[in-house]
């Protein structure tokens, strides 16, 4: 991963962190700014440069530090949050909405995760007893892609630790596992990793790491002990998926044991309105534009309803029938608010 | 020299009758063009107005609001026949990498007003353009003016912000090519750059006449097969459904015919509109193979009502279980009739399918009402 110019912000030039990540990359220049606001985002930068011109910024997050995670998140009637440590993605997903959200694919850090973690905490011990909460990494970027460059994983290790009654989802595309296997399982530590048959990959994840790739990760991470989570999401039609998604999940009942298997989430490919229109202009050639689809209930695009429903069907009946328990099978479904990421 | 400013013209060759048209702010860096293409003034109440039959070349003087005006002008003279807006300029270097007297295409152009980045940024349609360019309201004298552009892009102009916003507004394509004179911020003289400007205009054309005579891609376009007959709005449903079939099989459109069933459709088809219904249908068919399983699984559901003369209308694309169904009557048996066949419409199978629940992996859908009743 090349970055032409590193922007850090004043306040944390000193962090360890941030100097770890300028030592990353002894090519790149680096400018000192005040606020990362002050560049990133400032004009519109077109998605696709991330190709060819791509800076990285680093910062500090303000604001909420946490937020309250839509429904779809994960198996119901537990609190979830979602925290934001990076924007932004080395990845080239077509269907990511990361492309029409920042209005720049350029990288960000956020270094303050002592502050995360203290809302983190403050949070947790709000629990009632008996009771689990969900932290979820992932919105914005993914969780492991340059890990071994942010190495901030082992800031939270120590806090989940601690307090068991947490959860963390660590969501993924990439097999960059060395840092977390060093940090070593915890209990309440999810990694969860995004798959898709091999074709489905192929054709619309684009720079990501192979299935076989995938599957590997998944299996040093078994083998050390790891949760893992699996998102069978986004689903993309084609004719006869449904033996696609049956090799696939055949294939993850063999590697992950069931009490290794956190939870699998169903969900079919959909995009905002904006989302859609960059996608066309980002990807003209990509076959997911041949496809039907349709502005649905809540103005998003998708496929028709008994389309999408039928999908979710399916995929759920193959994942019973090859013995995921129905409770770690989980829809996101209608009415959902929630993105496609990782 | 890199290949800078790929395809250059290659929109004014197809679009007949519209002309391209090169964009200067000064008339130094101008004046080779205006002598090696023969273009003649136009008389035109802004000034700085020339033209030919393929090129119009307009001089709108420097900054933002003499491109703005000047350039909306000149397109609004042209009717609007423009296939392509070419800027051409020199620009300052605000990285030090950038060699003097290159000549670059320029990628993307930010603007900047004082020290105001703008949000709205304008990417040419060079593609293979690897410079950003930032326009500012003034000119760059300090190098602490220079920096802070620099986080944006490599090289610094005062107009084609404003070029490229005019185009956006008349859905022009721009590309722009730039020749590198100076180092923004290092206080060259506007007098130096004049001097030089005729040096900068031959680099220009030379440059220019290169990329004009690269080899231009032919437009691909989808003709209609003969024995078929298309209304207007069928035809533009199969534009965009052939589109999707090239974009779905990779290949060209030029190849299409051998990929459809059209002598099939010929064969069994006689008469030209429904030909073209059929082929629609079929290409949606194609590139949509669910909707046909859908369409089976619901045709055992609508058939007691169809068969009974009454229309069934479903929500658009399904999006909800909503149902019309609709029918006249002529007399009471008829009414008996519709009424009977209403009552055995299965609406719950009707909407499973909906739901998704029903079809299964071999696209059966779940037997009708009654199909399977083991009741006594
Ligand atoms: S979907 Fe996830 S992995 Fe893919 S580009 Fe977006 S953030 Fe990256």
């Amino acid at each position: 991963m090349k970055f032409k110019t590193l922007f850090v912000e004043e306040a944390v030039a000193d962090d360890p962190q941030t100097l770890r990540i300028i030592d990353a990359f002894p090519k790149a220049s680096v400018n000192y700014i005040s606020k990362v606001e002050d560049v990133f985002g400032r004009a519109r930068k077109p998605y696709l440069q991330k190709r060819t011109s791509l800076n990285l910024f680093i910062g500090r997050k303000e604001g909420n530090l946490l937020k309250v995670a839509p429904d779809a998140y994960g198996l119901a009637g537990e609190p979830h949050f979602y925290f934001i440590h990076a924007y932004n993605c080395v990845y080239e997903c077509e269907y990511c909405y990361l492309q029409g959200y920042f209005k720049s694919p350029d990288l960000v850090f956020f270094v303050n995760h002592d502050e995360i973690i203290a809302e983190m905490e403050a949070a947790t011990l709000q629990v009632p007893d008996g009771q689990h909460i969900w932290f979820h990494a992932g919105e914005f970027s993914d969780c492991l892609a340059l890990s071994h460059i942010t190495c901030e994983w082992e800031n939270y290790w120590p806090f989940f630790a601690r307090y068991p009654q947490a959860k963390l989802e660590l969501r993924t595309k990439s097999v960059n596992i060395k840092v977390i296997r060093k940090l070593g399982p915890l209990d309440n530590v999810i990694v969860s990793f995004s798959l898709s048959p091999d074709i489905a990959l192929k054709l619309h994840d684009r720079g990501t790491p192979s299935l076989s790739a995938r599957m590997k990760a998944i299996q040093q991470l078994v083998e050390d002990g790891f949760q893992i989570g699996l998102h069978f999401d986004p689903m993309i039609y084609r004719e006869n998926f449904e033996a696609d998604y049956e090799i696939l999940t055949e294939d993850v009942v063999r590697i992950i044991p069931a009490e290794q298997l956190a939870y699998v989430s169903l969900g079919v490919v959909r995009f905002s309105r904006d989302v859609f229109l960059e996608f066309e202009r980002n990807y003209p050639d990509s076959e997911l534009l041949a496809a039907e689809f349709t502005r649905s209930f809540d103005g998003k695009v998708r496929y028709t309803r008994p389309h999408r429903m039928y999908m979710l069907r399916q995929v759920e009946k193959i994942c019973h029938e090859k013995g995921i328990a129905p409770h770690k099978v989980y829809l996101c479904m209608e009415n959902e608010s929630e993105k496609q990421l990782s | 020299m890199k290949n800078e400013g790929k395809a250059l013209l290659s929109s004014g060759k197809h679009q007949h009758g519209k002309r391209i048209l090169l964009h200067f702010a000064h008339r130094g860096e101008a004046r080779v063009f205006l002598e090696e293409l023969a273009v003649h003034p136009v008389s035109f109440p802004v000034k700085g107005l020339y033209e030919n039959e393929r090129f119009l070349v307009v001089i709108s003087g420097e900054g933002r609001q003499n491109t703005t005006e000047t350039l909306a002008a000149a397109i609004s003279y042209a009717g609007m026949q423009i296939s392509e807006v070419l800027n051409l300029g020199v620009a300052g270097s605000l990285h030090y990498d950038l060699k003097l007297n290159r000549i670059v295409s320029v990628r993307t152009v930010y603007g900047a007003i004082d020290n105001r980045v703008e949000f709205k940024t304008f990417t040419s349609v060079d593609d293979a353009a690897e410079i950003d360019c930032i326009s500012t309201s003034r000119r760059i004298l300090e190098k602490e003016d220079a920096e802070p552009l620099s986080y944006f892009a490599q090289i610094v102009d005062r107009e084609l912000w404003a070029c490229a916003s005019v185009c956006k507004r008349f859905n022009i394509p721009f590309r722009s090519l730039k020749m590198i004179s100076d180092r923004a911020g290092e206080q060259a003289l506007c007098a130096d750059i004049a001097e030089d400007a005729l040096r900068y205009s031959h680099a220009l054309f030379n440059h220019f006449k290169k990329l004009a005579h690269q080899e231009e891609p032919e437009n691909e376009r989808i003709e209609l097969p003969d024995g078929f007959y298309a209304t207007v709005a069928q035809k533009r449903q199969l534009t965009s459904l052939l589109q999707a079939v090239v974009v779905k099989e990779k290949r060209s459109a030029k190849h299409l015919p051998d990929f459809l069933p059209i002598d099939d459709i010929l064969k069994s088809e006689k008469h030209p509109k429904k030909r073209t219904i059929r082929l629609i249908h079929e290409l949606r068919d194609y590139l949509n193979p669910f909707r046909r399983r859908l369409e089976e699984s619901l045709k055992p559901i609508f058939e007691p009502l169809r068969g009974n003369d009454i229309r069934v209308s479903p929500a658009r694309d399904y999006e909800t279980n909503a149902l019309g169904i609709s029918f006249t009557v002529e007399n009471e048996d008829e009414l008996d009739r519709k009424c009977a066949a209403l009552k055995s419409f299965d609406y719950v199978a009707y909407r499973e399918i909906l739901s998704g629940e029903v079809m299964s992996v071999n696209g059966k859908s779940k037997p009708a009402k009654g199909e399977d009743s083991q009741a006594n």
